[in-house]
């Protein structure tokens, strides 16, 4: 899918847009929602077809809002949210086709894994829920514990219950509200895989997260959300290539910070340097030629080095550089 | 697209509220309570020269103004109320089925539920009084009633406020067994109002009561409310800001 990139300089802001899908399956149209005086949401818009997106927002930036304002759970104070052309609150059939896994950690504890995605598929009418049922357990690799009683499950088995439950029905939509939280790193490349297996079926899969590195191995398209707001929306590469533009703040632990910082000024691998109470703080905006350069460098110089440490590369600088453009 | 019948859909909420309402716990304790009244019959059985006077005051009181209520406000209350605040309400919620199968299928599990733990207590009181056929078929048919039309209120109020119990509990002794015993206007917004005026009216007791209306009107409201509840159960579902 074309992108572009798009700078305003009046708001230091970097926008990496698309252009609308043909078919929007989901169509978010300047929609806010407040809670009081807390503004949640913020005039978001945008168009979403089929493939996997991830949306991408720190804790208490709005991602739970907006998904529960795409499956109808709460209504936009203004704007309005559409999937496949409908509001899912007032229109019954729509929400047959959305598969929602909630963030939320309860599910009805007394019922066995069968029981609970059976419930699911019994609801949506699927012809033979105990066979659904069953496959969409074996997809999330719950086979075996079909008949346990998901109050005691792990949060890693729980939220393949409710990854389960949500794919029961062969949904169109499939809003996921950070499903990969829990679970060891095995099951998330097999989730991860099921989730672009699922774009590829012509399916709308839509992921929350906070993790940037979880994100792009989720899926090429993000929307990044920030108090509320949209702050870029695109290709995740674009993202990635707007953050190694910027400088990276590291924090280096060696035994030798002036030979080091000098030697690493002198080959122009670093901007600029600082030492404070025998810690090296380097900022540069070669990050790859940094990495591959700092050991050989140190081994050259026979100094130690007992912690190289990233100081922003984290979500958080993320969105300062989108947001502040700093 | 596969669609489930409404009444399909209020059957498998049906079941699925009803296992998470049964507990070991709750079951034993109002098991316990239940035994209250069996053994509070027999006594007043054993002792009491007009056994169907003393009866109906006696169901009156005990069942249908402390027993019955209480225990459907334990379980109509925490029916769709806990799924609200435990955030399991959205498994339910967003499904492609009407709202009322939701408040319907709630309803159902509550009453499942609390007419066995009041009825049956109640019932062999009423046998272990020894005032014949016209106090024990009076007992089961109002008790049965008045378990439904509690259910309604308190499912509705387990909808619409933070802490139902606490305002259940209020609605009971504040409301039905104070204020609308000196109120008429009270009375006629009170279960216990009909119910007591149905138990009167089958077995030919006549207490003087401030509301009385006659057994086939009482009959009718307490029929109004369940359905009335429902209704408004599921205007509240369909209003509600779903966690």
């Amino acid at each position: 899918m074309p992108h572009y990139l798009l700078f305003l300089p009046e708001k230091g802001v970097y926008l990496m847009s698309i252009p609308p899908p043909t078919v929007p399956m989901i169509e978010v149209i300047n929609a806010s929602k407040t809670f009081g005086n807390v503004v949640a949401v913020s005039d978001v818009t945008f168009q979403l077809g089929a493939g996997v997106t991830a949306l991408l927002g720190p804790n208490g930036a709005g991602k739970s809002t907006l998904f529960r304002m795409m499956c109808g759970l709460t209504t936009p104070t203004t704007g309005t949210v559409k999937v496949l052309g409908c509001d899912a609150r007032t229109h019954t059939p729509v929400r047959g086709k959305i598969g929602l896994s909630p963030q939320q950690d309860a599910l009805f504890d007394r019922l066995t894994a069968q029981q609970f995605v059976e419930i699911a598929a019994k609801t949506h009418g699927v012809t033979d829920p105990t066979t659904a049922a069953a496959g969409a357990l074996a997809i999330v690799d719950l086979e075996t514990a079909t008949g346990k009683h998901v109050g005691a499950f792990s949060k890693g088995m729980r939220q393949r219950v409710k990854l389960a439950a949500a794919l029961v029905n062969d949904p169109e939509i499939l809003i996921l509200d950070e499903p990969l939280s829990g679970l060891d790193p095995v099951q998330r490349n097999r989730m991860i895989e099921l989730f672009h297996n699922l774009g590829d079926q012509g399916k709308c899969v839509l992921i929350s997260s906070h993790i940037l590195d979880e994100v792009a191995r989720i899926g090429s398209q993000v929307l990044v959300i920030a108090q509320g707001r949209l702050a870029a929306s695109g290709d995740y590469r674009d993202l990635r290539t707007l953050m190694e533009d910027q400088p990276h703040v590291i924090q280096v632990n060696t035994d030798g910070p002036r030979e080091l910082g000098a030697a690493l000024l002198k080959k122009e691998i670093i901007d600029g340097v600082r030492i404070e109470d025998g810690t090296l703080t380097l900022t540069t905006s070669k990050i790859d030629s940094f990495g591959r350069s700092i050991a050989p460098i140190a081994r050259e110089l026979d100094v130690s080095l007992t912690e190289v440490i990233p100081m922003d590369d984290d979500l958080e600088s993320v969105f300062r550089y989108l947001i502040e453009g700093s | 697209m596969a669609t489930i019948s409404p009444l399909r859909a209020t059957a498998v909420i049906h079941s699925v509220l009803l296992k998470q309402l049964i507990s070991r716990g709750r079951l034993l304790g109002i098991s316990i309570i239940g035994l209250l009244p069996i053994l509070l019959g027999w006594v007043i059985g054993r002792q009491s020269d007009d056994p169907l006077e003393a009866g109906v005051g006696f169901v009156s009181y005990m069942g249908l103004s402390i027993l019955i209520p209480i225990v459907a406000l334990i379980f109509a209350s925490a029916s769709l109320g806990d799924t609200r605040e435990d955030g399991t309400l959205v498994y339910l919620w967003l499904r492609p089925i009407p709202r009322w199968s939701v408040a319907g299928g709630a309803w159902a599990a509550s009453v499942t539920i609390a007419l066995p733990l009041t009825v049956i207590p109640m019932a062999i009181a009423a046998i272990l009084l020894d005032a014949g056929n016209a106090l024990l078929s009076a007992t089961i048919l109002t008790s049965i009633l008045a378990v439904c039309a509690y259910c309604g209120i308190f499912l509705l109020l387990g909808l619409l406020v933070k802490n139902p119990v606490m305002w259940g509990l209020a609605y009971i002794f504040v409301w039905e067994a104070t204020i609308a015993s000196f109120a008429k206007p009270a009375a006629a917004l009170a279960v216990s109002g009909y119910s007591r005026s149905i138990m009167t009216g089958r077995t030919g007791v006549d207490f003087d009561y401030l509301w009385s209306p006659p057994q086939g009107t009482s009959i009718f409201m307490l029929i109004i409310i369940v359905v009335a509840a429902i209704g408004v159960s599921t205007v509240r579902l369909n209003r509600l800001e779903v966690p």
